[in-house]
């Protein structure tokens, strides 16, 4: 740590010990995660003498980045969102402890449990074991996002999550439409999906919890194993399918595109996985659709995170390379109507 | 020699350079930001090159600017077609020359493979 961030922790073991009752805190290893453009999180290791978790703890600080973007969840909302998951069976990071108070580090943050392995999807993807582990991954993401989808409105624990006000399908459109009018040039293939896709929405279901950002580069994956889904800020009520096309979409299959589960798998032991564990057919032909939505959806967010860097708010070659991204998802969505538009899917 | 022609000869000389001189020197810490940079590079150097901006195929098809056809789109005054699709296609594989020529080859590779 450098010395202005081991003073900004200054307050965080003695915040510690007044939460958990504990005789003594000692902050063993703090690292910051690379990564996080929305949030920071830090490796937190910690060993608590008495208390409500007495001996060595495991855990992951997560707080506000310098520049966070308005769509995401607050840290106390995630945090109660992460709570509602892992209550639901879901391998949602345990929350532990939430602080909104700024002066202890400078921002709200929350400590969750830590999920082991990793989460970086070209680590998972090039591992030479995936053809064994894959599929049964795969089910077990299944499992997990039928876990979330059973949860639905109203939840005591969730006020400030919107129910869409439309169907979520519409809802969403007016969303990146809105999303397009905040940004500089014209997108003509953008405006080109969201017109076909307000023509062509199927009937609409739900409302349940999603997590909207679930895909690949989002869990964390150990010995070929799911041990942490992550990445909750995003979460909403929508439609169940919308997940399950972002996790789909070609845009997350980071090259592999046979495997349509995130580069992973295919599709069939992921849907096994789903259906006996909610108990809905998930119908095959709705999901090229929201394949086009979750498209569609990276490419505004690529566009966003471009914009942060070429307003000069926060100039980094890897937002400007983001930036450049979204032709590549207009492709993949003038190639997936195609073949909608053609029966050949 | 044109200041375009010297713009494009710097360029490709620092392409050259950075790929040949630099790149390979650099520590494991600095890869992921000099594979940033090479594509950066890459990227300038095929803007540089382009034939015309991507744009222009949008109006050699009647649709204007991307900026046009996009509140166009918006307003709904202008419909699905198969010539608007085929200008979008050409559009995108303009953009695409530019910012990523492997993705336009392969993903059209790919298409083409799966047939009709």
């Amino acid at each position: 740590m450098t010395p202005d961030e081991t003073k900004r922790f200054d307050r965080l073991s003695p915040w510690l010990v007044a939460q958990l009752g504990a005789g003594r805190v000692e902050i063993g290893a703090m690292t910051k995660l690379s990564g996080g453009a929305i949030q920071e999180n830090w490796l937190l290791d910690v060993v608590c003498e008495g208390g409500q978790r007495p001996g060595p703890q495991k855990w992951v600080l997560r707080t506000d980045a310098p520049s966070s973007i308005a769509t995401s969840l607050s840290r106390a909302e995630e945090f109660a969102i992460l709570g509602v998951a892992f209550d639901a069976g879901v391998a949602a990071p345990e929350p532990v402890l939430l602080c909104e108070d700024e002066a202890v580090i400078g921002g709200p943050f929350y400590v969750m449990g830590r999920g082991g392995g990793t989460a970086q999807a070209r680590h998972i993807l090039r591992d030479p074991a995936l053809p064994d582990f894959g599929p049964s991954l795969a089910e077990d993401l299944g499992v997990n996002l039928a876990r979330l989808h059973r949860v639905t409105p109203p939840r005591a624990e969730l006020p400030f999550l919107p129910l869409p006000d439309a169907a979520p399908a519409l809802h969403r459109i007016g969303q990146y439409r809105a999303d397009l009018n905040a940004l500089p040039d014209g997108h003509p293939v953008l405006e080109y999906a969201l017109n076909w896709l307000e023509d062509k929405r199927p009937g609409s279901q739900g409302p349940v919890l999603c997590h909207t950002d679930f895909r690949t580069g989002n869990y964390m994956v150990e010995a070929g194993r799911l041990s942490a889904i992550l990445d909750w800020e995003f979460a909403s009520w929508s439609d169940p399918d919308e997940d399950i096309g972002w996790l789909t979409a070609r845009c997350w299959r980071f090259g592999a595109d046979a495997r349509a589960v995130g580069g992973i798998a295919e599709l069939d032991p992921f849907l096994a996985g789903y259906e006996r564990e909610s108990g809905r057919r998930v119908e095959r032909a709705r999901l090229p659709y929201w394949q086009v939505m979750a498209e569609l959806r990276w490419a505004i967010i690529a566009l966003q995170q471009g914009e942060r860097c070429n307003s000069g708010s926060e100039v980094t070659l890897e937002l400007a390379l983001t930036g450049i991204m979204p032709p590549e998802m207009e492709l993949n969505i003038l190639n997936l109507i195609d073949r909608i538009e053609e029966g050949r899917i | 020699m044109t200041a375009r022609q010297i713009s494009l000869g710097l360029l490709e000389a620092a392409c050259v350079e950075f790929n040949t001189q630099i790149l390979p020197q650099l520590a494991p810490e600095q890869r992921y930001a000099g594979a940033m940079l090479r594509r950066a590079l890459e990227v300038l150097r095929a803007e540089a090159q382009a034939p015309a901006a991507p744009d222009a195929a949008l109006a050699q098809a009647g649709f204007g600017t991307a900026a046009a056809l996009a509140t166009a789109l918006r307003k709904r005054e202008t419909v699905d077609s198969s010539a608007l699709r085929q200008a979008l296609r050409a559009y995108v594989a303009g953009k695409l020359e530019i910012a990523n020529p492997r993705f336009l080859a392969a993903t059209n590779a790919a298409e083409k493979a799966a047939g009709p």
